[in-house]
């Protein structure tokens, strides 16, 4: 079974990007630009990994993961981080605070992406 | 003024008569005595200031106790000091005495101006020995008295304040100082003597014409505005001082003198200039503050913008044929990209405050091995001349110090150039204070110095090295945020960075970071610093 892959990122380009560079690399991609939609897409697309952005309007980031955390706890979260400060401290600490399993720092290298969803997933499989 | 009472017994019946009238007449207290000192006679204005009857005088003692007789600074008079018993002893009027009596009447002392006067032996007043003659003081002396302390109190203020008066007076040309004028002057006041001329010579050349025009101004009935002037003081000093004046009319209107207040303003000036330099560094630093907030703002959303740029145009170069025309320009904007992050990597180490991975660092090692590696990377007509000998500790990230040695050290190798020279890195123990200090644990800095004998900078250059990309170097060569990232990091360690330079002459870094006592525990450190 080809892994769903859901992306949130409020910022389009971002989406775009990172839609091809998955699609090539053979996963099957939902993209939410919000919180709201991205719990939607939960239940209808039913994802294997979800990477979303931290920083997003109306719905942000850090409640999105609480949120898909509630209903699949099981679900591996990759969090995307642009740099900007999240209180003090260490971010990667920050990120897992929030509930999210790994963090990755934008711009990433393709490469870097796809090895580390490659990753998740392999640790979600039984 | 001696009451000779042998005339008016010569004069008869009208002597008596006029002698009479005077002795009961007169507003100041006769009393007569003999030579032991009993009263004899007192006239009624005797009576009204002893407040004791003319019978219950007659034949009391004049140093009675009931008197409770004092000389005028309270003390009890002894008889031989009496100055009755002194005028009758040496047959010479005793005058102008202040003395001290008790006055059951109004229950309290008075003091009397006295006179004591010896008489001669007479054949009609053989017992006639001493006439006193005398008023009440009282008032008067408790006038005096609120005067001197007032004057005192004047004198005291001026000097607590600083501040003296001094009248010129246009009739004479007579300067008159408060004592506080001479403190002021540091000149003696038994030793100068104020003037127009000797004033002069105290006055800084330079600001003589200011003194002088305002005197002049006053003289001419114009008020003369508040001046500023500056004077030698005979120790050395230069000092400050304020001048403002009043003018002083007679009561015909007509300006006689001009009265001034003199206030050494030397240290408010100082302190005035401080706290100037206090607000620049102050705004200077919010300023800096300011822009890394900025940057680290503008930092996030370029990132996002690099996501798309270094993403496709990787994911477009792994899917064209290695000879496709687009190969290479797509190559372009892959590198491009990567430049820029690279560069907003290094804006958000400027701007991040907090984010450090600190430990205790022993200082020798690192910087041995820091400098080590910084080495490999110069040309070699630059020397290192290190001075990293003693065992110094450090809490800090230790790969962002590294930055911060790289980066000082290659600021230093450009300055100098293609003719080469040295650069010195020397360690060395101060106590700097500074305005934005966080106090070190143990109190204590560590200077770690970075010299060179480079092309140096000039003060405006100076004043901005540690902006975000303010650079002198040319395009392309670099980015203008290598010095304001080392200030990001070293401020977030607790410390602070200086720099003096003079242009032509080479530059000099100093690097300040807190101390780490040897014995402290590292868990006690993780606990403050969290």
């Amino acid at each position: 079974m080809t892994p769903r892959i859901l992306i949130v990122d409020d910022d389009l380009a971002v989406l775009v990007t990172v839609e091809h560079v998955l699609s090539i690399a053979g996963y099957k991609v939902a993209t939410a630009s919000n919180g709201k939609r991205a719990l939607f897409l939960l239940n209808r697309f039913d994802p294997n990994l979800v990477l979303t952005d931290l920083i997003m309007p109306e719905m942000d980031g850090v409640e999105t993961i609480t949120e898909i955390k509630k209903t699949r706890p099981d679900l591996k979260i990759i969090a995307m981080s642009g740099g900007a400060r999240i209180g003090n401290g260490n971010i990667l600490q920050r990120a897992k605070e929030f509930g999210a399993d790994v963090l990755i720092s934008k711009p990433f290298e393709m490469a870097e992406l796809t090895s580390l969803i490659g990753r998740s997933l392999a640790a979600t499989k039984v | 003024m001696g009451v000779d009472l042998s005339q008016s017994r010569s004069c008869g019946s009208d002597g008596d008569e006029r002698f009479r009238l005077l002795f009961e007449g007169l507003n100041q207290g006769v009393t007569f005595q003999d030579a032991e000192g009993y009263i004899l006679d007192a006239n009624p204005a005797a009576e009204r200031i002893l407040g004791v009857t003319r019978a219950e005088l007659i034949g009391r003692h004049a140093r009675d106790s009931s008197w409770q007789v004092c000389d005028a600074s309270g003390s009890a008079i002894s008889e031989k000091n009496y100055p009755g018993f002194v005028a009758r002893a040496m047959d010479q009027a005793q005058i102008k005495v202040t003395v001290g009596i008790f006055n059951s009447a109004r229950g309290e002392r008075r003091w009397l101006n006295v006179d004591y006067i010896p008489q001669p032996s007479l054949p009609g007043r053989p017992s006639v020995s001493l006439c006193t003659v005398f008023s009440d003081i009282t008032e008067q002396r408790r006038t005096e008295q609120a005067l001197r302390e007032n004057e005192n109190y004047l004198g005291r203020a001026q000097r607590i304040a600083s501040v003296g008066s001094c009248f010129l007076d246009f009739r004479d040309d007579k300067l008159k100082w408060s004592d506080e004028v001479f403190s002021i002057y540091g000149v003696e006041k038994s030793q100068h003597v104020p003037s127009l001329d000797s004033v002069r010579k105290l006055i800084h050349p330079d600001d003589w014409q200011i003194y002088i025009d305002a005197v002049e101004t006053a003289r001419e009935g114009h008020q003369p505005h508040p001046i500023q002037y500056r004077i030698f003081r005979p120790d050395g000093q230069i000092r400050i001082l304020f001048r403002d004046s009043e003018l002083s009319l007679d009561d015909a209107g007509v300006v006689i003198g001009a009265l001034s207040i003199i206030q050494d303003i030397t240290d408010l000036r100082a302190a005035e200039k401080q706290k100037d330099e206090l607000q620049t560094q102050l705004f200077h630093a919010q300023r800096l503050e300011a822009l890394g907030t900025l940057a680290g703002g503008i930092a996030h959303d370029l990132n996002n913008t690099l996501v798309p740029i270094l993403g496709l145009s990787e994911a477009m170069l792994s899917g064209v044929r290695a000879n496709h025309p687009h190969r290479p320009l797509l190559q372009v904007i892959h590198t491009a990209g990567t430049r820029a992050r690279d560069l907003v990597r290094r804006i958000l180490t400027f701007s991040r405050r907090e984010d450090l991975d600190s430990k205790p660092l022993e200082l020798t090692p690192f910087l041995h091995e820091t400098m080590r590696l910084v080495r490999a990377g110069l040309p070699a007509n630059i020397k290192i001349d290190q001075r990293i000998s003693r065992p110094f500790r450090i809490f800090g990230d230790a790969s962002q110090l590294h930055q911060v040695i790289v980066n000082l050290v290659t600021n230093a190798a450009h300055a100098i150039g293609d003719v080469g020279g040295k650069i010195t890195v020397r360690v060395s123990e101060s106590r700097a204070t500074r305005l934005d200090d966080r106090s070190s644990l143990a109190g204590k800095f560590i200077r770690i110095s970075v010299i060179d004998a480079g092309c140096g900078m000039d003060d405006e250059t100076r004043k901005h090295i540690f902006e975000p990309f303010f650079t002198t170097k040319k395009i392309g060569a670099g980015t203008g945020l290598g010095l304001s990232v080392v200030h990001g990091i070293v401020t977030a360690h607790g410390g602070h960075i200086d720099v003096t330079s003079n242009l032509g002459k080479g530059s000099r870094f100093d690097v300040f970071l807190p101390m780490l006592a040897p014995e402290r525990d590292v868990n006690e450190i993780a606990g403050i610093a969290s």
